[in-house]
C-alpha cells in the first residue's frame, strides 16, 4: 500500500484499533456514545471497521451527516437511508412510509422530498423511521454511526435557525429515551460542545448528550502505527539499511497518529529520501518549521481567541509554560507560573476551568496523579518552535 | 528546419501527447509516482486524491495530459474505471451542477454507458439538493463499480463556487461513494483544503510543481527545438554561450515553463544570441495575457497595480495607502487578495511589509507601454553582460592550451607574464584575450596609461560584442581604486575609463564590472566614507550614460547595504536587480526577508 494521507484506505488495510472497537461496542451495550477526536486521527476509519465488522446481534445504519443541511433533509435522508438498506422492508407496509405518503411526500427517481412548509413533518418523520426500523430489527439492536454532525448542526443553524438546531437535538433525545434497543454514535471535525456553546448562547439550556458517554479516539497503539509504518514503507519501495528502526521512528515522530505516518512516508517518497531514523527526524523537523505549515499547526494557536474569548493570554502562558516543562505539571505550579506573567491573576477556579476546557479540546492530557502536560508531544514541538520558546 | 509543431501555449491539453512527451522536463519522477498512485487506486480501494499546486503557466496542464495519456494508455486500467475530464474554466455553483460537469464528462467520453437522456430527468427535480441526490444515483449505478478518475482544474475556484455546502456535499459524497480517484490542479493552496475547519482538511496529497530551473529551461528549449529539428538552436543551446543566454531569460521569467513555450516559437540561433529581439517580442506576445489578467482586478487592485510598477521597488504598505488614499485596512485587505492570488508578494524585514509585483514580466509588459523598447533593452543588455561568463573562468573551464599565459596573470606575475602576451600577439594578432590580458598586466603593473591605451586598443580591434570581452574589467576597478588615494586621482582615472568604454559602446561591461567589483572593494575600503566617495565618484560619471543607469542604481543600493548593513534597503530594487546584487555579494537570498504567508 502507498502512503495515502487524508486519502480513503479500504476497510481491510485500516491496521489496529480492535481494543477501541471492542470499547466501544461494549459501551454501545449500554449508552450511546459521542466520540470525540482530532481532525486526521481516524475516526471516520474506526467507523468504517465497525461498520464492515459488527458484533452479532447488532444492525448498523451509517450516514455521513456533512451533506445535511436542513431538518427536512436529516429526516428523509435518514428515511432514505433505511428504506434503501431494507428492500424487503421497503415493500411492507410501515408507520414512516405510510406518513410520508399521506403528508404529500414525493419520490422522483428514487429521490424524496418532504412537502415544504410551516409543518415540522420532519420530527414525526424521524422518529417513525427509528421506531419502524427498531421494531424490524428485533430481535437485533439498532445503532446509527452518524458521522459529521456538528457540521450538519451547524448547517442547520445558519439556514434554519437555532430553534431548529436546538429541537433536532431534543428529538433525538427523546428517540434515545423511549427505544432501548435503539443507539447512536456521534462524531464530528469539530467538537460538538462549541456548537452546543453556540446554542446555549442563544438560551438553549437542556443537555442533549448527557445520556450520551465521550470516548475519546486516541493516536494508534504503537505496535500498530510501526505495522503501519513498515508496510508504507515497503509500499512506497523506499530504501531503508533498517526498515524496523525506520518504522519505528516514523510512528514515534508522527505521534502515531495514522495521517502524520502517511505524510511523513509521502514526503520521504516525494523527496527522494531514504527510510533511516536520522532522516524522518529532519524531514518532521522540517515540516515543523516550514512557513507553510503544510499540517497547519498554526491552528491550535490561532484558533484560541475564539476558543477561550478572553482568556487566550492566560492559555497561552499555561502552554507555553508546559512546552517547556520536561515533565507533567501539577495544577499548583501552573498557577505559580501564571502568576508569574500575570501578577494580577488570583483566580484558582479560573485556572480549573481553563484546563478542563483545554483537555477537551485536545490540547492537555491528565496523568492519573491529576497533573497536565501536551496532549500531543509532536504539537508540544511545534508549539515550542513556533513560539520561539 | 521542419514545420514548427503545434505546441499550445496556454491549453495543453490540445498539444499532440506524443509532443507532450517528448520535451516533457524535470518531473518525470513525479510523473511515474502519479501514475502508480492513479494506477493503484483504480485496482484497489486505496484512492489517492492528488494535486498539483503552481502559479499560472507552471505547467499543471502540461502535467496533468501527460499522465491522463499515460493513464489512458493503459490497457490493465481500461475497463476498470471511467475518466471525467472537467472542461477548465467553467462556473460551478452548487455540488448537484458540479455532479452535472462530471455526468456530461462521462457522457462526452463514454456515450453509451452514460446517455445524455438519463440527466434529462433532472428537469423534474426544481431544488439542488434533489438534483445532486439523482445524480449521485445516477453515477454510481453508471459506475458499475468502476474507479472514477476524475481530473479537475483550478480546484480552488470550483470550491469557491460551490461554497462550503458544496464542499460538503461532495466530501460527504466522497466518505459515502469511495470509487473516486481526483487528479487536480491549483494555482495556490486555499483554505478549502488546508484549514483545519474546513471539510476537506487533509483530504488531497498537494504537491507543489517547483519552477524549472535554468538547466531545465535549457533542455526544454533544446527538446523543443529538436522537435521542430532546429538542429542549429538545439546545438547553440549545448554550448556555453547558448546556456549563458538562457540565463538571462531565467533571470527575468524565472522557471516558468509557459514563457519558454512562448519564447519557442520564434527564436532561432541568432536570436537568441542577439537575445533584444526575441524578448521584446516575448513581452509583446505576453501583454493581452497579463492585461486580461489585470481586467479580471477591480479597479482599485489595478491602481495598486499600476503604482506597483511606476515605483520600481518593492513600497512598504504605507506609502501605498497614502499615495492611493486608500484606507489602510482596505489595502491590507486588498494586497491579501492579490497575493493569494500571486499577483503581488509581500517581503517582510523586520516590522515592516513591502509589496511588488511577483511576476518581472508582467511590470515590464506595463512599463514599456509607457516607455516602449527602453527598459526591456537596458536590463536585458545589462543581464546578457551579466551572465557573460568573465573570462579568464571561462577558459579555465575550457582548459585552454594558453593556460600557462592566463596562470601568470591568475598569479599575478605581471612582469614575468608581460613578455609572453607580446610574443604570443606577435605570432597571433587577433588573439583577443592575450591582448586584454596584456592590458590587464600594464595597469596591474599601474602604468595606468599604457594601461588604458592598449585597452582602448583592445576594444577598439575587437569590440566588445564579437566576443562578450571587454576585459577584466572588475580587476581593472580593482585597481583604480586601490592605487589611488584621493577622490581627484579616482576621477581622472574613472573619467578616461568610462570614455575608453564608452566611445568602444561596451559600458554596459564596465556596468558589470561595477556591481561585481563591490564586495572586493568594499573589503580594502576601510572605512565607509571612502567607498561612499568612490559611490560619489561613480554617480557623477555616470550621468547622462545610460547603459550605466542599472549598474549605478544596484552599484548605490550595495553601497548603502554595505553601509548600514540594512537589509530593507535590497527592497529599493526590482527582484531581478536585487538578484543581481545579491550574486555579487555573495548573499544567501535576493533579499533575506520571509515571504508574507
Amino acid at each position: 500500500m502507498k502512503s495515502n494521507p487524508g486519502g480513503q484506505i479500504p476497510v481491510d488495510e485500516i491496521l489496529g484499533r480492535d481494543r477501541l472497537i471492542a470499547d466501544l461496542w461494549d459501551t454501545l451495550h449500554r449508552l450511546s456514545v459521542v466520540m470525540t477526536a482530532e481532525r486526521r486521527i481516524g475516526k471516520t476509519s474506526v467507523l468504517r471497521k465497525m461498520q464492515a465488522e459488527p458484533p452479532a446481534g447488532w444492525f448498523v445504519v451509517s450516514m455521513d451527516l456533512e451533506r445535511v443541511h436542513t431538518a427536512n433533509e436529516f429526516a428523509t435522508a435518514v428515511f432514505d437511508k433505511v428504506r434503501d438498506g431494507l428492500s424487503r422492508w421497503k415493500q411492507t407496509a410501515h408507520s414512516a412510509g405510510k406518513f410520508f405518503s399521506d403528508i404529500g411526500g414525493t419520490e422522483i427517481a428514487g429521490v424524496l422530498k418532504l412537502p415544504e412548509g410551516k409543518d415540522r413533518h420532519w420530527k414525526t418523520l424521524l422518529t417513525r423511521t427509528v421506531d419502524d426500523l427498531v421494531t424490524h430489527q428485533r430481535p437485533n439492536r439498532l445503532v446509527f454511526f452518524w458521522d459529521e454532525m456538528p457540521f450538519m448542526l451547524q448547517s442547520i443553524r445558519h439556514r434554519e435557525g437555532e430553534e431548529t438546531a436546538m429541537e433536532i437535538l431534543d428529538v433525538l433525545r427523546s428517540v434515545r429515551q423511549e427505544a432501548a434497543d435503539f443507539r447512536m454514535l456521534v462524531t464530528g471535525s469539530i467538537g460538538l460542545h462549541h456548537v452546543l456553546s453556540r446554542l446555549k448562547a442563544a438560551d438553549y439550556t437542556n443537555a442533549p448528550f448527557n445520556d450520551m458517554y465521550d470516548v475519546e479516539v486516541t493516536p494508534l497503539e504503537p505496535p500498530d502505527a510501526e505495522e503501519l509504518a513498515r508496510r508504507l514503507i515497503a509500499g512506497e519501495g523506499l530504501p531503508s539499511s533498517d526498515r524496523g528502526a525506520a518504522a519505528r521512528a516514523i510512528a514515534e515522530q508522527g505521534d502515531c497518529f495514522p495521517y502524520y505516518i502517511h505524510s511523513i512516508v509521502k514526503r520521504l517518497k516525494s523527496s527522494g529520501l531514504a527510510a533511516e531514523p536520522g532522516v524522518v527526524a529532519a524531514t518532521v523537523t522540517s515540516q515543523l518549521n516550514s512557513p507553510d505549515d503544510p499540517w497547519e499547526l498554526l491552528h491550535y494557536r490561532e484558533r484560541i481567541p475564539s476558543y477561550y474569548p478572553g482568556d487566550d493570554s492566560f492559555v497561552l502562558a499555561i502552554l507555553d509554560h508546559l512546552a517547556t516543562s520536561d515533565r507533567p505539571e501539577p495544577v499548583a505550579r501552573l498557577f505559580a507560573a501564571l502568576q508569574t506573567q500575570h501578577e494580577a491573576f488570583s483566580d484558582r477556579e479560573r485556572l480549573l476551568s481553563l484546563l478542563k476546557l483545554l483537555h477537551r479540546d485536545h490540547y492537555l492530557a491528565r496523568t492519573p496523579e491529576g497533573h497536565y502536560t501536551f496532549r500531543f508531544p509532536l504539537i508540544r514541538r511545534w508549539w515550542a518552535l513556533d513560539r520561539g520558546l | 528546419m521542419a514545420d514548427r509543431a503545434f505546441l499550445s501555449r496556454f491549453t495543453p491539453s490540445r498539444t499532440d501527447p506524443a509532443i507532450l512527451e517528448r520535451i516533457f522536463v524535470q518531473r518525470e519522477a513525479l510523473a511515474r509516482d502519479t501514475v502508480e498512485r492513479v494506477r493503484e487506486s483504480v485496482l484497489t480501494g486505496n484512492k489517492h486524491h492528488l494535486l498539483f499546486i503552481g502559479p499560472r503557466g507552471s505547467g499543471k496542464t502540461h502535467f496533468v495530459s501527460l499522465i491522463h495519456h499515460r493513464i489512458a494508455a493503459d490497457d490493465s486500467l481500461r475497463d476498470r474505471m471511467r475518466i471525467a475530464w472537467l472542461a477548465e474554466d467553467e462556473t460551478t455553483t452548487s455540488f448537484a451542477k458540479f455532479l452535472q460537469r462530471i455526468y456530461r464528462a462521462l457522457a462526452d467520453r463514454y456515450p453509451d454507458e452514460f446517455p445524455r437522456v438519463a440527466i434529462e430527468l433532472l428537469q423534474h427535480q426544481s431544488d439542488e439538493s434533489g438534483r445532486a441526490a439523482l445524480l449521485s444515483r445516477l453515477l454510481t449505478e453508471k459506475l458499475q463499480g468502476r474507479t472514477l478518475l476524475l481530473i479537475v482544474e483550478n480546484l480552488a475556484e470550483l470550491f469557491e463556487g460551490m461554497r462550503e455546502r458544496g464542499q460538503q456535499d461532495w466530501r460527504a459524497f466522497l466518505q459515502e461513494n469511495p470509487t473516486t480517484t481526483t487528479l487536480a490542479t491549483s494555482q495556490r493552496l486555499f483554505r478549502g483544503i488546508s484549514a483545519r475547519t474546513s471539510p476537506f482538511f487533509g483530504f488531497f496529497q498537494p504537491e507543489h510543481l517547483k519552477p524549472l530551473g535554468l538547466d531545465d529551461a535549457v533542455l526544454l528549449l533544446r527538446k523543443i527545438a529538436e522537435v521542430n529539428e532546429d538542429a542549429e538552436l538545439a546545438s547553440f543551446l549545448q554550448t556555453p554561450t547558448g546556456r549563458n543566454r538562457v540565463h538571462v531569460l531565467h533571470h527575468l521569467a524565472g522557471g516558468n515553463p509557459r514563457v519558454y513555450i512562448i519564447l519557442s516559437d520564434f527564436i532561432t540561433r541568432a536570436s537568441l544570441d542577439e537575445l533584444v529581439g526575441p524578448f521584446e517580442k516575448l513581452i509583446d506576445e505576453l501583454t493581452p495575457y497579463y492585461q486580461a489578467r489585470l481586467k479580471r482586478l477591480s479597479p482599485q487592485q489595478r491602481e495598486i497595480v499600476e503604482f506597483l510598477c511606476k515605483s520600481r521597488h518593492a513600497v512598504p504598505v504605507k506609502e501605498i495607502a497614502d499615495r492611493l488614499f486608500i484606507s489602510h485596512q482596505t489595502l491590507t485587505s486588498q494586497l491579501k487578495d492579490m497575493r493569494e492570488n500571486r499577483y503581488v508578494e509581500g517581503r517582510t524585514v523586520g516590522r515592516e511589509a513591502r509589496y511588488e509585483l511577483q511576476e518581472p514580466l508582467m511590470r515590464l509588459s506595463v512599463e514599456v507601454k509607457e516607455n516602449p523598447g527602453q527598459p526591456i533593452r537596458r536590463i536585458v543588455e545589462f543581464l546578457r553582460a551579466w551572465h557573460t561568463p568573465r573570462r579568464l573562468e571561462q577558459q579555465l573551464r575550457e582548459t585552454d592550451p594558453r593556460l600557462d599565459i592566463m596562470c601568470s596573470y591568475i598569479l599575478e606575475r605581471h612582469r614575468d607574464s608581460f613578455d609572453p602576451y607580446e610574443r604570443a600577439l606577435d605570432i597571433n594578432p587577433q588573439l583577443v584575450q592575450g591582448a586584454h590580458d596584456r592590458a590587464g598586466a600594464l595597469l596591474n603593473l599601474n602604468q595606468w596609461d599604457q594601461g588604458l591605451k592598449a585597452l582602448e586598443d583592445c576594444l577598439h580591434r575587437f569590440g566588445p560584442s564579437e566576443h562578450d570581452d571587454a576585459g577584466d574589467v572588475e580587476s581593472i576597478l580593482h585597481l583604480a581604486f586601490a592605487h589611488s588615494e584621493d577622490e581627484a586621482a579616482w576621477r581622472n582615472r574613472l573619467e578616461l575609463l568610462v570614455s575608453t568604454y564608452a566611445k568602444a559602446e561596451a559600458l554596459v561591461y564596465l556596468g558589470t564590472g561595477l556591481v561585481r567589483s563591490l564586495k572586493s572593494i568594499s573589503e580594502v575600503a576601510g572605512n565607509k566614507d571612502r567607498l561612499a566617495d568612490w559611490r560619489d565618484v561613480w554617480h557623477d560619471l555616470g550621468k547622462g550614460q545610460e547603459p550605466l543607469e542599472i549598474p549605478l542604481r544596484i552599484f548605490d543600493v550595495g553601497v548603502r547595504y554595505l553601509q548600514t548593513g540594512d537589509r530593507r534597503v535590497l527592497l529599493d530594487l526590482v527582484r531581478e536587480e536585487r538578484r543581481v546584487l545579491a550574486e555579487a555579494l555573495g548573499l544567501d537570498s535576493e533579499d533575506g526577508s520571509k515571504g508574507q504567508r
